[in-house]
């Protein structure tokens, strides 16, 4: 008997799915080794190992030099637990790979299709399995139900998608040599300026998004609201109160709104006009990662991330498909009715899709952007094998809503315009009515569809105004980011991709460059963007990060070579790196001012409630090693608060007054607790029921 | 003069570089401000350091104008 079919998935879910579909009895054999699980399968006499990754096995590190050096431009790629603190687990997958590698003779990558599915595929191929890269295969789906898995074994290429894993090593390497030197060359000054070690982090698209987060509170903070004024009028007719609109919006000065008031007040009006005009419109387009983000941020609150890991398990369950997609598009290969059959077994959508089958033609109201690997985001129709938790059910039911939705017929609004006069100054009377549901019917109750019906009013009928008020009005400042926002505003600007924009909002909080769901810059946010756009503007504009991603993007369409993209990236951030050693001195100076502010703040807790004067601090006890909270003005022995704290997990202050009685709080994590906060105030009233959240 | 009013770092005017913007903004409004109720100088500084949509720098810059008692060039 000759060797087996070595296959690649992404991860251990993928890998059982992809085993049981390939099996010619659907039961794999699961097997272990270091407690690593791979999956043996027959397919028509041929023995198939299925072996998982665990994400990314390998990474670039520097090939030469120490953890401090700078400029580093030579890079190499290795096994991520020789390169990064806290990988070590990686050296069993790798190991374990390996090894069952000499167990094959062909080689498949079965990997997500995508920028990095690819790459993570091919790494393991090269290095963990003997430079099987050249003649490996790969499997393309973008469901993991059985038969798109099986379609794909059959189909699988020749040969691996080079040119996305070229894209994807090029992203990597230039990724590391920003992120790795400018964080080096800023933290290398603090330490020389202050013998402190303490990050300050930045990257190509990292420091690009702060900027845009900083930019937005400095208008908000320097914003000027200007007045206006806008009338508030109800009138009377056929018994009922109904709201009017005054002709302008807004009024521009007091003198104007107080006359339409004194002149309208009181008065009776006289209908003009009467216009109905029909309003069709067009259902949704099909799902692609930015506008599920969107949809389930303004539904649920969910975070870009969070949606992203939930849609993740959807698609590992078979559930929906690949959910990193730019598609709006759901080409015809798809299946659109077998998939709208097997919602009709399931209960809750049994009625709306029969709806949908009953149509001669199935044509989904598909969006204008594409994406070369993969559809819009779909429900696959297959039942779920597993309870869902509460998220992945909202999430599942928004994915099949909107699916079912798209396929619709338009909806069709009636709106309503009464035109009424009064004393020369002109009101509307606005209504409106659905005449056709058509898509609202499927996509609720994500969509509201709401109505408002006037009664019967025809052109030379008599109205009275019993209410005419001129209310004063400011405007408004430009609204803060949330995480929602600031991704779309990274897809306009084509920062970043679809696969690492959440994780760099995400890595804006972990640094504490940013907080908060309405994203405000912290201080230290402000003082990072500050000190960069100072001694070097070109890392925290869009244009320099911009104009790499579209390099990066030729590479991806074969026009390109990795090589030559990645010295050009190297070109761009040489005289960065070397402007700011030449400046070094001083750059420490301004950084060594910002680390010493965060450290103080670190520690201090807020003004001391019993002496009034000092500010508490967390600190630690010479004695007995433990933590505590006191007051500054202890040293001048004018006070001796002192709180204990809890000895385990992290402690940070909130910055927020307790709504029990007004004292400062801290946020405590500790490790298999949820995170709780504690106020200091031994006499906390909300302390009486139990533990303070 | 020679502290921001604002963030106190050194400064010739009443603000820095960095804070100028805020200054011009409160010159601009205040156009805008007496069109719309006629307000003095004074009157239109000490609703604007209390106004909720104005921003936190504005508000103190606001404030400490009409402390210090600047007047409308
Ligand atoms: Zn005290
Ligand atoms: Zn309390
Ligand atoms: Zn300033």
């Amino acid at each position: 008997m000759g060797k087996g079919v070595l296959i690649i998935a992404e991860k251990p879910d993928a890998a059982q799915r992809i085993a049981e579909a390939l099996d010619d009895r659907g039961k794999p054999k699961k097997s272990m080794r270091r407690g690593i699980p791979y999956f043996l399968a027959s397919r028509k006499g041929e023995s198939l190992i299925v072996v998982p990754a665990l994400g990314h096995l390998y990474t670039v590190c520097q090939a030469k030099g120490g953890r401090d050096d700078y400029p580093i431009f030579e890079i190499d790629w290795a096994p991520r637990y020789l390169a990064e603190r806290g990988a070590s687990q990686t050296k069993l997958w790798i190991e374990t790979i390996s090894e069952l590698s000499k167990e094959a003779d062909t080689f498949i990558s079965a990997c997500d299709f995508d920028i990095e599915g690819s790459l993570i595929g091919y790494n393991i191929l090269k290095y963990a399995c003997g430079e099987k890269d050249k003649e490996a295969k790969r499997m393309r789906f973008s469901t993991l139900t059985e038969r798109e898995l099986v379609k794909a074994y059959e189909n699988a290429s020749p040969q691996l998608d080079f040119p996305l894993i070229e894209a994807g090593r090029a992203r990597h390497e230039v990724d590391f040599i920003y992120g790795v030197n400018l964080t080096r060359a800023l933290t290398s000054a603090v330490a020389k300026e202050s013998g402190r070690y303490f990050t300050i982090s930045t990257g190509r698209v990292q420091g690009p998004t702060l900027h845009f987060v900083v930019e937005r509170e400095k208008e908000i903070l320097s914003f000027v609201p200007t007045p206006y004024w806008k009338i508030d009028a109800m009138v009377k007719v056929s018994g009922r109160s109904l709201e009017a609109l005054y002709e302008k919006d807004r009024i521009e000065t007091f003198g104007e709104a107080q006359e339409v008031v004194e002149k309208c007040g009181g008065k009776i009006g006289l209908i003009k006009d009467v216009r109905t005009r029909r309003i069709a419109q067009a259902p949704p387009t099909p799902f692609n990662i930015g506008d599920l983000q969107a949809e389930a941020y303004r539904l649920f609150g969910f975070t870009p991330l969070r949606t992203l890991g939930i849609a993740e398990a959807l698609y590992l369950s078979a559930l929906i498909s690949y959910p990193r997609t730019s598609s709006q598009k759901l080409p015809a290969t798809i299946d659109s009715r077998g998939i709208l059959e097997a919602l009709a077994q399931m209960p809750d959508y049994k009625a709306l899709a029969q709806q949908l089958l009953s149509k001669e033609r199935i044509l989904p109201h598909e969006g204008e952007k594409e994406d070369s690997a993969h559809p819009a985001i779909y429900p696959t129709g297959k039942a779920p094998d597993r309870e869902l938790n509460p998220s992945e059910k909202k999430l599942y039911d928004l994915i099949v809503k909107r699916f079912m939705a798209t396929f619709a017929e338009e909806s069709l609004r009636e709106s309503l315009r009464v035109e009424i006069e009064n004393s020369g100054y002109k009101f509307f009377l606005q209504g409106s009515r659905i005449l056709e549901e058509g898509w609202l019917r499927f996509y609720r109750p994500y969509v509201k569809g709401e109505e408002k019906i006037l009664p019967p009013l025809k052109v030379g009928q008599e109205v009275l105004f019993i209410k005419v008020e001129a209310l004063e009005k400011f405007t408004e400042p430009p609204p803060r980011f949330n995480p929602s926002s600031l991704l779309r505003l990274m897809e306009d600007w084509q920062i970043g991709t679809k696969a690492t924009r959440a994780e760099i909002i995400d890595t804006l909080y972990k640094r504490n460059y940013v907080r908060d769901e309405r994203m405000a810059a912290t201080e230290l946010g402000f003082d990072v963007d500050e000190v960069l756009g100072k001694f070097s503007p070109a890392i925290i504009s869009v244009d320099m990060t911009r104009e790499l991603e579209s390099r990066m993007d030729a590479i991806e369409k074969g026009l390109e070579t990795r090589e030559k993209v990645l010295a050009e990236a190297i070109d761009r951030i040489k005289p960065v790196l070397e402007e700011l050693k030449a400046r070094e001195r001083e750059l420490g100076e301004q950084l060594s001012l910002i680390v010493r502010k965060v450290l103080q703040q670190q520690r201090s807790v807020g003004a001391c409630p019993v002496c009034g004067t000092g500010t508490l601090f967390i600190l630690r006890s010479r004695r007995t090693g433990k933590r505590f909270v006191g007051c500054s003005n202890f040293f001048k022995g004018l006070c001796k608060a002192s709180f204990p704290l809890p000895q385990r997990g992290t402690i940070k202050p909130t910055g927020d007054a307790c709504q029990g009685c007004g004292w400062p709080t801290l946020g405590v994590k500790a490790l298999g607790r949820r995170p709780w906060i504690l106020c200091l105030n031994p006499s906390c009233p909300k302390k009486a029921g139990g533990e303070d959240r | 003069m020679n502290k921001c009013l604002i963030c106190e770092r050194k400064s010739e005017s009443l603000v820095c570089e960095q804070h100028s913007k805020v200054y011009k903004n409160i010159l601009e409004g205040y156009e805008l401000w007496k069109k719309a109720k006629g307000l003095s100088w004074n009157d239109y500084l000490s609703e604007l350091s209390e106004n909720r949509y104005a921003g936190a720098w504005v508000r103190l810059l606001a404030k400490k104008m009409l402390e210090l008692g600047i007047r409308a060039p």
